[in-house]
């Protein structure tokens, strides 16, 4: 099956799990490797902000499996505040997706990372939305 | 818009005109039912869909309307997705160096107190 309108790019670490995961779900971590000023609340519902050049993106984690799965729908941008996809988004449901799957590996001494980042077509309506009370 | 190119291309019977018109030059509704195994209408629906995100142009000719792919919206969509490629190979890479030089300073620091 060919996604069209999704990346999906893998890489082995020489790190066990856990270190992968503290990696993506910790907001000083992501600040250093994803790019931009990051803040998560690291919890299937939670905000992900980031900060990128007077940029502001906004995310939900729609699936959080820890050690394992990660999922972060990024919401469409407010007026004149950040783009994903390119400056001509129109604001919609959703402004795409990024997806990581976590695999420990040669006897759980290295981990598997792969990311998929979806374009907002691909992502279609985003049912999970709906975000839960705290 | 690259959004509108993606969604046009996300079906497969629009991707299969795209690239049946792309390799055998232009064709009509009509011709391209004949080829594919859809009806004509709804060769005709997925025709319209891809005339909005600009990836096909049709030119009426009397009572037929013929219809060629716009490369230059194609190759707008493979640069987006390289761009996007690009970024994320660049950050795996940040991410691989950075988790592997904590697990180095980990072992140093465990070597040392060992050591002591």
């Amino acid at each position: 099956v060919i996604e069209v309108g999704a990346v999906r790019r893998s890489v082995v670490l020489r790190a066990p799990v856990e270190a992968v995961w503290a990696a993506l779900t910790d907001g000083g971590h992501l600040s250093a490797w994803l790019g931009g000023d990051v803040e998560v609340d690291a919890f299937p519902g939670g905000q992900i902000v980031v900060r990128e050049d007077g940029r502001l993106r906004r995310g939900v984690i729609v699936d959080l499996e820890p050690l394992r799965h990660l999922e972060i729908r990024w919401l469409p941008p407010s007026r004149r505040l950040g783009f994903l996809w390119g400056p001509d988004e129109e604001s919609a449901g959703s402004a795409g997706a990024v997806e990581f799957v976590l695999e420990a590996v040669r006897g759980q001494a290295a981990t598997r990372l792969t990311v998929v980042e979806r374009a907002p077509s691909a992502t279609g309506q985003p049912s999970a939305l709906a975000v839960p009370s705290r | 818009m690259t959004r509108d190119v993606f969604e046009a291309l996300a079906d497969p019977t629009r991707r299969e005109v795209v690239r049946r018109l792309a390799e055998g030059g232009p064709a009509t509704a009509t011709e391209l039912a004949g080829e594919l195994p859809v009806t004509r209408q709804a060769v005709a629906k997925h025709l319209a869909v891809l005339d909005r995100a600009g990836l096909v142009e049709g030119r009426r000719n009397g009572r037929e309307v013929h219809y060629t792919v716009r490369p230059e919206r194609l190759d707008e969509a493979v640069r987006v997705m390289a761009g996007v490629t690009a970024q994320w190979e660049r950050r795996l890479r940040v991410i691989k160096v950075r988790l592997e030089a904590i697990k180095r300073a980990a072992e140093a620091a465990h070597r040392e107190s060992q050591a002591d």
